[in-house]
């Protein structure tokens, strides 16, 4: 009977196996450059619906904080980031009714930040295509509850 | 004889030496990511005549030596931009410039803008009227590039918009025409 040699070749004591991190270096470096790129001390805290696209502006300057009292302007709604949204069917018909709710809408808002000292801007932010006259009506009705600073609000597009 | 130079390897082996490096960027990277905008806004601010805090300066204060004062008009149309440059005195348009809507209005109306703003020194705020019919974001676009400073001119301070709000009838008496 042949005797069956075992091999001990696998038990040898091996160079112990080195972690290669260049290319896990590599991957976090990308991704530090990202978060840098695209780091913002202040966080936007206003999220942005889906029935309507901010137009894209071309600047090279800061972008400022969303800080005042937020109005999403739509083709068929104006909404208040705390909520409150008012819908239409049709602007010209419905105009004097819209702008009375918001105007209602605002004064509440407005006073909610005066209890708690912030500064009173008002915000717009609205779809690309919405005309003007639209625009007008929701300056006119800040401009009937006292609100005088205004903000029309775009996506910043870094050149 | 030469002396060769001998560079000597490092005790430690790589993986050690990037140990600390690597336990920064672990501590890095969840900061930023807290802290990332995946959109940025931009704000344009504007004031309304008569309501807003800039306005409200009584008017004599202006010109004790009977310096005649200026004031920049723009009009947005959907055909296109009209600059004027506007006597406060007399209201008398002194000059006007007219850029067709093309891509490259807003640069024409702007650097005339500037022209202006060169030549008065004090002229620092603009008028604006916008046409029903225009978009917002015709409107954002152009008044954007319009209030931009330029330091090549040492024009550094942003112009100050005030945007004239029409109301319902002079929209509908506009649309109309």
């Amino acid at each position: 009977m042949s005797s069956k040699k075992v091999s001990f070749g696998s038990l040898a004591p091996k160079k112990p196996e080195r972690l290669n991190i260049t290319s896990l270096m590599d991957i976090l470096t990308i991704i530090l450059i990202f978060l840098l790129v695209n780091y913002s001390d202040v966080v936007e805290e206003v999220p942005l619906p889906d029935y309507i696209i901010l137009p894209k502006v071309q600047i090279k300057s800061v972008g400022k904080a969303i800080t005042g009292i937020t109005l999403i302007v739509g083709k068929d709604r104006w909404a208040f980031d705390k909520g409150e949204t008012i819908a239409f069917n049709s602007f010209a018909s419905q105009r004097e009714e819209v702008m009375k709710r918001a105007a209602q809408g605002l004064e509440r808002i407005k006073q909610e930040y005066e209890k708690d000292g912030k500064a009173i801007e008002l915000m717009i932010l609205a779809d690309k295509d919405v005309p003007y006259k639209m625009i007008d009506s929701v300056v006119l009705t800040a401009a009937g509850v006292g609100i005088t600073a205004i903000n029309f609000v775009s996506m910043r597009q870094d050149i | 004889m030469k002396k060769r130079v001998k560079f000597q390897k490092p005790d430690q082996d790589e993986g050690d030496l990037m140990l600390p490096f690597m336990s920064l960027l672990l501590i890095i990277i969840p900061v930023l990511i807290t802290n990332v905008a995946f959109y940025h806004f931009k704000a344009l601010s504007v004031n309304i005549p008569g309501l807003s805090k800039s306005e409200e300066k009584p008017e004599e204060a202006v010109k004790p030596d009977k310096e005649k004062s200026y004031v920049l008009q723009l009009t947005i149309s959907e055909a296109s931009l009209d600059l004027e440059l506007i006597d406060e005195d007399s209201g008398e348009s002194l000059q006007k410039e007219t850029a067709a809507n093309n891509e490259s209005a807003a640069e024409t109306i702007w650097r005339k803008v500037i022209e202006f703003r060169t030549a008065h020194k004090k002229l620092n705020s603009m008028l604006v009227s916008v046409e029903p019919n225009v978009t917002y974001e015709r409107m954002v676009k152009i008044l954007e590039q319009c209030k931009k400073p330029d330091s090549a001119a040492l024009i550094t301070e942003e112009l100050l918009l005030v945007l004239m709000p029409k109301g319902d009838e002079e929209n509908n008496e506009l649309e109309k025409s």
